[in-house]
């Protein structure tokens, strides 16, 4: 039996479900009720979910492509690894956008994100990424920034260069 | 009262108030359709301004940029999967299928109509219902409180897609992300794992973000292309098919009205919840219910005209009682005492212009918000046209600054990145995501009511009248729900 995706999701339910009913059982009474009471039975349904689908996909003919075998030929990528390598790329993607927050701050993350995500994944004309790019920047500037005043978040490296070049 | 309700309008059309609140209708669309700065936002940077105003003139820029933030915030919703405002989540359950089939037009018209229609309904419950408030407000303590979320709970069952399991343990996920944080009743530090962060709990517009927005443009990208890969020339023009759809729906507008004010006036549900409770009810009741979650106008309709509905509900404690029915309500507060007014039956007697002038106020910001986005509505709806390419850094980037923006944590990006992931999973793997939202919503509302109802009444606590009532609605909902999953299950072709 192909351990898939799907069964991994599975398991992390049940594995997350398990560790929260475990954490609630040593509160004391009062803090336990609830959490107990909603646990319990999500935690059963979860492992038997979890159960029927391994049965499920025992009984299920599944394609030799869609699981990422070679096919014949033995030479073409097939259409399972080539989306699973695609949402690899793109969850890449997403967190190096909240890292770049964290560290650069949103408003240089915006230019920086939307230039570097339209140049380079999407392989615009450089043009066009700047203009957006920009046009970003400047909405958020005008609106956020100095429409509605908003204090955003500067960037860890920033404020460490803030600290080391201007003492505050 | 005649007298008043005219002095109140004719405050409301007296310069320089309408000057206001044209102003504050414009600032409430810009912040409603920014996700994460909703109509709170609006209200809290918008109170200093107010200092030096006459009443009548404060309460046209407040309630003017307050009452229609979540009409700005359908927009984002349907278009983009991005809640403007974390109650407008229910609203995206049908409202982006509808963009995916190409009718981002229609889902525009009725989600303004509806929101413009809600929100007079709200506003003329305000006025009828001052009179009669305080025995209404009197007969809801915590077992009613309790009851009422076991309601909404109940809804996870109605709404949990093809899979009632998967629904449950959904259901049950949200309502143990509510519990995260400290224990209301002892203070006891629940699921934090020593993080300070998470002692404040997970907050609903994080996760909605991350589970809706984030999770949609992780799927535009992995599989390329635009939002609504269908949507034609003449679907592009349905705003007016949508206004007429919510009037086609006059008694669904009504009915779900007439919910959102009553949970508005009911300080402890939490508006937050309206807008489910909505949903659940137009599945429930709308023949069409099998096809609620795919798209349908109904699913779009129903929580708009609540949670616009809400907020006339929330001002009836508000003013009578001095007790807010939201949290919006909770800053408007600090403006009655800013302005020199003491909300209770001083105001009734006293200030009844006022509360005319607000109800007044209210009912025309809505008309005139809904009328400013109709007219853009149209081009805004080529959004959904546009090549993913663009959209997913632009709404990544708005999904951060909605997500730091809620309470100002970093801590908030994780949650967002993280659900972001389990949205998109979920997605995959056919698993049903509102009802986590919904779970997460009444978690608490649950929690703290029930230890209060153990306290006060003991176990007998679901023995008073209107309980009784509730659970019966409790009973009804899953007895019906069960037997149109078996009826479905056996009309299935073998």
């Amino acid at each position: 039996m192909r351990f898939s995706f799907r069964h991994t999701f599975n398991v992390a339910i049940v594995l997350l479900l398990g560790i929260y009913v475990i954490t609630a059982i040593g509160y004391n009474p009062t803090a336990r009720l609830m959490p107990l009471v909603v646990s319990i039975p999500t935690f059963i349904l979860a492992v038997l979910n979890m159960i029927s689908d391994f049965r499920k996909q025992g009984r299920r003919v599944v394609p030799a492509e869609t699981c990422g075998l070679r096919n014949e030929a033995g030479a073409q990528p097939t259409a399972g690894s080539e989306s699973h390598r695609k949402e690899l790329i793109i969850f890449l993607w997403v967190v190096s956008a909240f890292v770049s927050f964290y560290l650069l701050g949103f408003i240089i993350s915006t230019f920086l994100y939307t230039f570097l995500s339209l140049k380079v994944r999407s392989r615009f004309h450089w043009g066009v990424s700047l203009a957006v790019s920009v046009g970003s920047l400047a909405f958020l500037y005008l609106v956020m920034i100095y429409g509605l005043r908003v204090d955003l978040y500067q960037g860890k490296v920033i404020l460490m260069l803030r600290k080391a070049f201007f003492g505050y | 009262m005649i007298e008043a309700a005219l002095l109140g309008l004719a405050k409301v059309f007296a310069w320089p108030a309408l000057g206001f609140m044209l102003l504050g209708v414009l600032i409430g669309i810009v912040v409603g359709i920014l996700p994460g700065v909703g109509g709170l936002f609006s209200l809290a940077v918008l109170i200093p301004f107010t200092f030096k105003m006459d009443p009548s003139s404060a309460f046209a820029l407040l309630l003017g940029a307050h009452a229609p933030s979540y009409t700005g915030g359908a927009i984002t919703t349907i278009l983009l999967n991005t809640p403007g405002d974390p109650p407008n989540a229910a609203t995206l359950f049908d409202g982006f299928p509808m963009t995916k089939k190409g009718q981002a037009g229609r889902a525009l018209g009725a989600a303004l109509s509806s929101s413009a229609v809600g929100g007079v309904l709200g506003a003329a419950f305000l006025i009828l219902l001052i009179p009669v408030m305080r025995p209404l407000v009197l007969l809801f303590a915590p077992p009613e409180f309790f009851m009422m979320a076991m309601v909404g709970i109940a809804f996870i069952a109605v709404i949990s897609g093809k899979s009632l399991t998967k629904g449950l343990i959904a259901g049950g996920f949200g309502l143990l992300l509510g519990l995260v944080g400290l224990d209301m009743s002892t203070s006891v530090e629940r699921f934090t794992f020593g993080t300070l962060f998470l002692w404040d709990g997970i907050h609903l517009a994080p996760v909605t973000l991350g589970l809706f927005a984030v999770a949609e443009m992780i799927e535009v990208a992995v599989q390329g292309g635009s939002i609504s890969e269908t949507m034609v020339a003449s679907e592009i023009g349905g705003v007016l098919r949508g206004i007429k759809d919510t009037f086609t729906h006059k008694w669904l507008v009504f009915r779900c009205a007439v919910l959102g004010n009553i949970i508005g006036i009911i300080p402890g549900i939490g508006g937050d919840t309206a807008c489910f409770f909505a949903y659940g009810h137009a599945r429930q009741t709308e023949k069409n219910r099998e096809q609620f979650g795919t798209g349908v106008v109904e699913g779009v309709i129903a929580p708009q005209s609540a949670i616009n509905a809400k907020e006339g509900g929330a001002l009836v404690p508000t003013i009578a009682f001095g007790i807010p029915g939201s949290a919006g309500m909770a800053i408007l507060l600090g403006a009655f005492y800013i302005q020199g007014l003491k909300p209770g039956p001083d105001m009734l007697n006293n200030n009844l212009w006022l509360i005319f002038s607000m109800a007044w106020t209210v009912a025309l910001a809505n008309i005139l918000a809904a009328a400013v986005c109709m007219a853009f509505a149209n081009r805004m709806a080529r959004v959904a046209l546009l090549p993913g390419d663009y959209l997913f850094p632009v709404v990544l980037i708005l999904c951060g600054i909605g997500a730091y923006c809620t309470r100002n944590a970093l801590g908030d990006l994780v949650v967002t990145a993280i659900f972001g992931f389990v949205g998109y999973a979920m997605k995959k793997f056919q698993w049903p995501r509102p009802v986590v939202i919904i779970g997460l919503v009444l978690a608490k509302v649950a929690e703290k009511n029930l230890h209060l109802s153990l306290r006060l009444y003991h176990e007998t606590f679901f023995l008073r009248p209107i309980t009784i009532a509730l659970i019966l609605i409790v009973i009804v909902t899953l007895v019906l729900t069960l037997r149109g999953r078996r009826r479905e299950r056996r009309d299935l072709p073998a």
